[in-house]
């Protein structure tokens, strides 16, 4: 290799005339702050912004233009020969030529940027506010890519040779390989690997066009079509593996199974032993992975996509489910898919165009579907067909919290919370509940409350005839329909205040030392109240068909899970070590406000200390150990 | 083989293909070690793409190269070191001053002869820091001819050495290349159209048209074999005698033959017997061979 | 010294051997002269140096030519001269030439060797002068 510094010095020595440029430009600050008009700034910011945009143009420049004249200039006026016929390799021709732009940008680089900056490096410091090594860093990078990249245009123009098609192509394809490797993993949410793995394929790619050059000039020698046809051959060769590798490594990424999770949480349905379980894949830096997963047989199926940001995207009865497959990443738009909930079933592409800020739930018997734009649209459509049946615009649209379900198939019944957030006046909080009809195709205003604090809450009983509404230290019951209220009822909020399916208000409670009181409020103005026990936390689970309540509550020492009996006011389980999956933060995330009633006989997602993930029963008390993350 | 008896040179069934041309179809040739070779042709005959498929510069489509016993190709960078290149087209970079030229090549051979190059410098009355661009073609030619031989290469190649040069500067350059024969031995190969100035010193020569070889032979025995003949009148049955005539045609008020495969003895007897009087035969210059064989018109 | 014509029937060495012979002949060359190295010659002529050597070989060979190790090559105290049946080859070759070009120009013998008179007094006379 000392011919190839033979060579760099040889290209350095005839470089003199681009240092006394450089040195021009060096001084050019100095002269800029001279100029009347520059008065009026500060002398030092004049002289380090001057100095660093020159610098950083002048360089970036040279690098681009001595990129393409290195080795392009020579092979175009047929003077490569010289070195062909001496005793020098093409690597050695390539590397000195190479290292002597190198030297020639970063000389020129400091030549212009440090007068200016020792003029006064705390000003520097303060307008780019970047550390030094950094910057220099990312320039060195730049200027090599710029150096490689007119290397790489240099060589291909000038050989004016048909090929700079299929090169176009190839980059083209190259284009695509590299977006189907780091879409999947941004489907999975893993922006940090993504930034990894760009970086590894950027950096492969800087050595792969490294290379390239040595190739090139080993193969090609004095030929200028002929280095053309070598480096496009060594380029999108190496290109081809290091993008396969990718793809290789992005595809093992995604190959994720439920039992390949470090972290996962579990959706379940209503009904059913189907849910969702999202976490976070072992060894796989912040990729995220997606499945429809069934707590009674521990089966997984993987689902392609996302979940709204406000759905669950359940089906009440447990049968189906629905999600979004993104296209658009970066808008977040995609097209809503079907899943029915069970072994080996297939997702189905529904056509209908969804974000991550939509919110969608199906009828109670799966048969429509209804989906909320964040812009007012509501729009209901038949599932077998995936026809829109009617579609109508909310009046207040934008930022308000809206969810809806269908009272029957052919009625979806609409609540709209006004903002609030902002300096809106406390007056301006509205409830208003609409009702959007199949059959008429026509938008209803059938309700409205008006808040007189700004914190709304609101959860509908299971039959969606009653609603159970907070408004800040107020509570009351209202009508589901038409929001008149019913009657009042004790302050409180959703985790620890709920409508039970017999319709009272239950309400958990805790005195100073941490003992749960359970309080029913029951329709006919009696109370009962039933002891629980002593735990840190507490707060409702889900309710279960024939009068049954599962409350939990966890904190680092210690978890319960307890199964009450409200119909006879009795305790009737307390498991220690678990704690049960909650639905109680669908009641407020959910699209679908009513309040759920679950089939007993279905296991339910817990958790113990180690965060083991089990299927539970409540009734026997029996649990299986699932998935341990 | 020992070293001495492996051609400097040798070229085995070279193509070389460009899109659908074809600049050079099958040619195979040998330099013996020690002599001087003297590839002539027409412009685009092929020469300078043979030439650079020899020294490796160049891939050719088909065939392969040897030079001093290596592959040509595989072997280029070694090769280079015992090899001196005039090329056809001064390839220096035109900043370069003649003494950076000569700075650079030093440290790329391991052979450097400084004094050599600087007497030859001075004979041709070129300065050191004259830049490389500067210099008439003349000049450039005798620069990088003295960085050639300062080399003490094995094997000399000037590609059409003589190609813009005046008379002067022209056989100036015939005269470093023989002191350099004479004193080292050097093999000595080179592809020219000015056939006058190769006269005397071509050992062997080939001649190349339409990218094939049509002549190899020892510079000697084809002036031995060729012979212009001039008839008053008809001429004789020339072909019965087993004469093989290139080219037939008026002369005057006669007509004149070439002959390809001339001897005296042959003539004389054809001759006598058949009674003409006034046959004139005179060798033919190299010029004249190369018409008569490529039948293309002369050029210089 | 003398020129070498390219085009002559005969190929260089056999004219640079006539050459010295025709030198030494005319007196231009005498018995113990030193005759021009290999190298310049060549280079004077603008030859190939082997042709130059395989003259000087045959030279040396036939006696016109003696090397004296160290100080380069010499003419032979006593040069020999050509056999008589080298020599009438020469002639022969040569007459054969020159009649055939005399009767082509319609010239007569007597005409024909007039020429050759004058031409050889010229020769002679050119090469004394050069000496």
């Amino acid at each position: 290799m000392t011919h190839a510094l033979t060579i760099a010095r040889r290209d350095l020595a005839e470089r003199s005339s681009v240092f006394i440029a450089a040195v021009a430009m060096a001084v050019l600050p100095f002269i800029l702050v001279l100029v009347p008009g520059m008065q009026t700034f500060k002398r030092t910011d004049v002289l380090t912004t001057a100095g660093s945009l020159l610098s950083l143009g002048f360089s970036l420049g040279l690098a681009l233009l001595l990129g393409a004249t290195m080795i392009g200039r020579d092979l175009s006026e047929k003077r490569m020969s010289f070195y062909f016929s001496k005793p020098l390799s093409g690597p050695a021709i390539w590397f000195g030529k190479l290292i002597a732009a190198l030297i020639t940008v970063a000389g020129c680089f400091a030549i212009i940027f440090f007068p200016s900056y020792l003029s006064s490096p705390v000003s520097w410091q303060n307008s780019w506010n970047v550390d030094l090594p950094i910057a220099f860093s990312l320039i060195g990078i730049t200027t090599l890519v710029l150096l490689l990249l007119g290397h790489v245009l240099g060589t291909m123009f000038r050989s004016k040779s048909p090929l700079l098609a299929l090169d176009l192509a190839a980059l083209v394809a190259a284009g695509f390989a590299f977006v189907g490797i780091v879409r999947p993993l941004l489907v999975g949410y893993a922006v940090e690997l993504t930034r990894n793995v760009s970086l590894a394929l950027f950096g492969a790619t800087i050595v792969v066009l490294i290379l390239g050059g040595a190739w090139q000039l080993a193969k090609g020698r004095a030929d200028r079509r002929q280095n053309h046809v070598e480096l496009s051959r060594f380029l999108w060769i190496s290109l081809a593996i290091v993008l396969a590798i990718g793809g290789a490594y992005s595809a093992w990424v995604v190959h994720v199974g439920p039992g390949d999770l470090v972290k996962g949480d579990v959706v379940q349905a209503e009904q059913g032993s189907w849910g969702f379980l999202f976490g976070r894949a072992n060894h796989r830096m912040d990729y995220h992975a997606l499945f429809a997963y069934d707590l009674a047989s521990g089966e997984g199926v993987r689902v392609d996509g996302v979940q709204s940001w406000f759905s669950s995207g359940l089906s009440r009865d447990g049968r189906r489910m629905a999600y979004l497959k993104l296209e658009d990443y970066t808008a977040g738009v995609g097209e809503l898919y079907v899943m029915p909930l069970s072994s080996g079933a297939k997702a189905e592409a529904t056509r209908i165009s969804a974000t991550r800020s939509s919110a969608y739930t199906f009828s109670d018997d799966s048969s429509r579907l209804a989906v909320m734009e964040p812009d007012g649209i509501v729009t209901a459509y038949d599932v077998a067909s995936n026809r829109a049946l009617v579609s109508a615009k909310l009046p207040a649209a934008a930022h308000n919290s809206r969810r809806c379900f269908f009272a029957t198939p052919d009625l979806l019944r609409v609540y709209v919370t006004a903002p609030q957030f902002g300096s809106v006046k406390p007056e301006e909080h509205t409830l208003d509940i609409y009702e959007l009809d199949v059959r008429t195709r026509g938008l209803q205003h059938t309700g409205s409350y008006r808040s007189v604090t700004k914190s709304l809450q609101m959860t509908v009983s299971s039959d969606g005839n009653r609603g159970l509404l907070f408004d800040g230290d107020h509570a009351f019951i209202i009508d589901a329909r038409t929001a008149q209220v019913i009657a009042p009822v004790p302050a409180g909020n959703l985790m620890h205040t709920t409508l039970l399916a017999d319709g009272s208000v239950a309400k958990l409670a805790a005195n100073d030392a941490h003992d749960w009181t359970l309080t029913m409020h029951k329709p006919d103005g009696s109370e009962q109240q039933i002891a629980i026990g002593r735990m840190k936390q507490l707060h409702f689970a889900r309710e279960l068909r024939g009068g049954l309540l599962v409350l939990t509550g966890a904190d680092q020492s210690e978890r319960s899970t307890y199964v009450v009996d409200y119909a006879h006011g009795s305790v009737v389980r307390r498991e220690p070590d678990l704690r049960a999956a909650s639905y109680s933060w669908m009641q407020w995330n959910n699209t679908d406000p009513r309040r759920a009633i679950a089939d007993p006989q279905q296991p339910i997602a817990a958790y113990d200390k180690a965060n083991a993930l089990y299927a539970w029963q409540p009734l026997t008390g029996a649990k299986k150990e699932l998935l341990r993350f | 083989m020992n070293q001495a008896e492996t051609p400097a040179i040798r070229i085995a069934g070279m193509s070389v293909r460009y899109g659908r041309r074809v600049a050079v179809d099958a040619a195979s040739l040998e330099v013996p070690r020690g002599s001087v070779y003297a590839l002539l042709g027409r412009n685009g005959a092929g020469k300078s793409s043979l030439v650079r498929c020899a020294l490796g510069q160049q891939r050719a489509s088909g065939g392969h190269a040897e030079v001093l016993g290596e592959d040509s190709w595989k072997h280029r960078t070694r090769l280079m070191e015992r090899i001196g290149v005039v090329a056809e087209e001064a390839d220096a970079p035109p900043e370069m001053r003649v003494h950076q030229l000569a700075r650079f090549c030093a440290s790329l051979y391991s052979r450097w002869d400084e004094k050599t190059f600087d007497v030859r410098l001075g004979r041709f009355g070129i300065a050191p820091r004259a830049r490389f661009g500067d210099l008439s073609k003349g000049q450039k030619k005798q620069v990088s001819l003295a960085l050639a031989l300062a080399t003490g290469p094995e094997l000399i190649v000037l590609d059409d050495p003589t190609l813009g040069l005046d008379v002067v500067a022209r056989k100036s350059l015939f005269e470093e290349v023989i002191a350099d024969l004479a004193d080292r031995g050097t093999t000595i190969f080179l592809t020219t159209h000015d056939l006058a100035g190769v006269e005397g010193i071509a050992d062997r020569v080939a001649i190349m048209s339409g990218g094939r070889i049509v002549l190899d032979e020892e510079l000697e025995a084809l002036k031995g074999r060729f012979r212009r003949i001039r008839f008053a009148a008809q001429p004789l049955a020339l072909e019965a005698a087993s004469f093989r005539t290139a080219m037939v045609r008026r002369w005057g008020t006669g007509t004149e033959a070439i002959v390809s495969n001339y001897d005296d003895l042959t003539f004389e007897r054809l001759r006598t017997n058949a009674t003409i009087q006034s046959a004139d035969v005179s060798a033919m210059s190299l010029e004249e061979i190369f018409i008569a064989v490529t039948g293309e018109g002369g050029n210089s | 010294m003398f020129d070498i014509n390219a085009t002559d029937a005969a190929p260089i060495w056999r004219q640079i051997e006539e050459g010295m012979r025709r030198m030494i002949a005319l007196g231009a060359l005498k018995p113990g002269d030193s005759v021009p190295s290999v190298r310049d010659l060549a280079q004077q002529l603008r030859v190939n140096p082997n042709t130059v050597a395989r003259a000087y070989q045959r030279l040396t060979e036939h006696g016109v030519f003696a090397v004296r190790r160290g100080e380069g090559t010499f003419v032979a105290d006593e040069p020999s001269q050509p056999k008589r049946s080298e020599r009438n080859e020469v002639l022969r070759d040569a007459s054969n030439r020159y009649a055939s070009a005399a009767i082509s120009v319609g010239a007569s013998l007597d005409d024909a060797v007039d020429e050759l008179n004058s031409s050889f007094d010229k020769l002679v006379r050119e090469h004394r002068r050069k000496v």
